[in-house]
């Protein structure tokens, strides 16, 4: 598999008649640190959304992880997205369950067992700094320790693909520098490839990446 | 506090629904008892001019189960002293044959005055008496208590629906964010909606066990057999390996139902 993802003439949009996106094409190989940017409402949560099939695409070519999108099934969706990573801009954090099973969730899901989930899920909270409010609530922790936890929840199954929305949106310098540092190691220490869509590419990352810029629903590469 | 009321709503809605829908059974165990005492009780009686053979007449009616003559000896022996013994067996000789006719089970009135028919017909019988009037007053209280009951029990389903439909909604509110959040990570139908069959299943089987609990439980208390004595009925005792099975098994499908509802909406949204 020499692309993660590769997208062709793709569309995309919430109706079937009004794209959000339009004639995309993107090429993004493994291990590959990727930015997409672009200002307000230009559609780069859409894109995020599609690459992980909450939109699927109204026309083009699209395949993430080897899974063509073109009539794929919800049990190949399912199958692919436990095999993804995703920081979502709101942190989609549950509720109801405490940081430590909200950091276990795709370990769960991906069928391992209680004490590898625990093993897991306890290094990733103590690689974010908040080992220490693992039987805490979402709703007990402030919007960076938020953000933190799913950071380590998208990691915690070592993605092959982690898609980040705006990660580190209205986050204090200390959070956001966490979670820079969580994927830039992911990258160089695990081979993940990454896509964070962003406002600003932060100045002091120092890895290569790739930059793609989105304008009024035109994706252009930006060398 | 959240989580209690909402264990409780499904357990109180699942245990009405069980309940009434035992108490029918009992109450139709009952009346079926208590008719076929009357059953017991009940004969027509026939006059006939000469002798009546059981397997001739079931083969026109074939609710009847056994036929006895009344012997006129009694009679007889009364007109003893008050007739000489020539007329005595002059009046043995014309005296017709009496028969009393025990029926397997409990006609309604129509079906009665059919047999009443059927045995008129029946040339060598001059005289038919079915006490109809008696056994329909009987047969009809007996017919309004059901009656009374199966209208109780569907109301009582009625009101147990509208409680499940109403934890069916606050369940879609409830679980809607997490099964949501556990599909984007890649979680099966199943496995998001696990927690919520897990849940419903052991209140479920639950308020199963209560109601079969209370439906051993309660005959066996002297209250309820006085109670029962003084009625002149008999009440049913549960048992556990059918009636049990039966409920156990309804509860299941009643939560199977309810969650499947709950993940298929929540999946849709």
């Amino acid at each position: 598999m020499e692309y993660v993802i590769k997208a062709s003439g793709l569309n995309i949009g919430y109706e079937r008649d009004e794209p959000v996106i339009t004639d995309a094409n993107m090429a993004i190989k493994a291990q590959e640190f990727v930015f997409i940017t672009g200002k307000s409402g230009s559609g780069k949560s859409t894109i995020i959304k599609s690459l992980y099939g909450e939109l699927l695409p109204n026309h083009g070519e699209l395949n993430v992880c080897g899974v063509d999108f073109r009539n794929i099934g919800s049990s190949k969706l399912n199958l692919l997205r436990r095999y993804l990573g995703v920081v979502f801009q709101d942190y989609k954090l549950i509720d109801e369950w405490t940081v430590e099973q909200n950091v276990m969730l795709p370990l769960i899901i991906g069928g391992f067992s209680k004490s590898v989930c625990i093993k897991q899920a306890h290094k990733l909270l103590k690689h974010v700094k908040l080992l220490h409010k693992i039987n805490k609530y979402p709703y007990e922790l402030s919007g960076g320790e938020q953000q933190r936890v799913a950071m380590a929840r998208a990691l915690a199954h070592n993605p092959i693909l982690i898609l980040a929305d705006e990660p580190t949106g209205n986050l204090d310098s200390y959070s956001s520098e966490v979670i820079w540092n969580l994927l830039k190691g992911a990258k160089e220490h695990l081979g993940t490839t990454v896509v964070v869509v962003t406002h600003n590419i932060p100045s002091t990352l120092g890895i290569d990446y790739k930059h793609y810029f989105l304008e009024g629903g035109v994706l252009h590469e930006v060398n | 506090m959240k989580s209690i009321s909402s264990h409780f709503s499904i357990f109180i809605s699942s245990f009405v629904l069980l309940f009434s829908f035992q108490f029918t059974n009992v109450i139709k165990s009952i009346v079926n008892d208590y008719a076929s005492k009357i059953v017991n009780d009940y004969a027509i009686v026939v006059v006939s001019s000469s002798e009546l053979k059981e397997e001739e007449l079931q083969k026109q009616i074939p609710e009847i189960e056994s036929i006895s003559e009344i012997s006129s000896k009694k009679i007889l022996d009364r007109l003893k002293n008050e007739m000489s013994s020539k007329n005595l067996a002059l009046l043995q000789v014309a005296l017709p044959k009496f028969y009393s006719l025990k029926l397997g089970s409990l006609p309604d009135k129509k079906r009665i005055e059919t047999i009443k028919q059927k045995l008129s017909s029946i040339t060598t019988i001059s005289r038919v008496e079915t006490f109809a009037k008696t056994h329909e007053k009987m047969f009809k209280m007996f017919l309004l208590l059901q009656a009374m009951v199966y209208i109780f029990t569907f109301f009582v389903a009625c009101i147990a629906v509208l409680l499940i439909l109403k934890q069916i909604r606050i369940w879609i509110y409830e679980h809607q964010r997490r099964m949501a959040i556990m599909a984007l990570f890649g979680a099966s139908f199943f496995m998001k909606s696990a927690m919520l069959y897990r849940m419903t299943l052991v209140d479920t089987l639950l308020s199963a066990l209560c109601v079969c609990a209370f439906y051993d439980i309660v005959p066996r208390l002297p209250l309820a057999q006085a109670y029962a004595a003084e009625l002149d009925v008999v009440l049913p005792s549960f048992n556990w390996l059918y009636e049990g099975s039966v409920l156990v098994g309804a509860s299941f499908v009643f939560a199977l139902i309810a969650v499947s509802i709950v993940a298929r909406k929540i999946g849709r949204v």
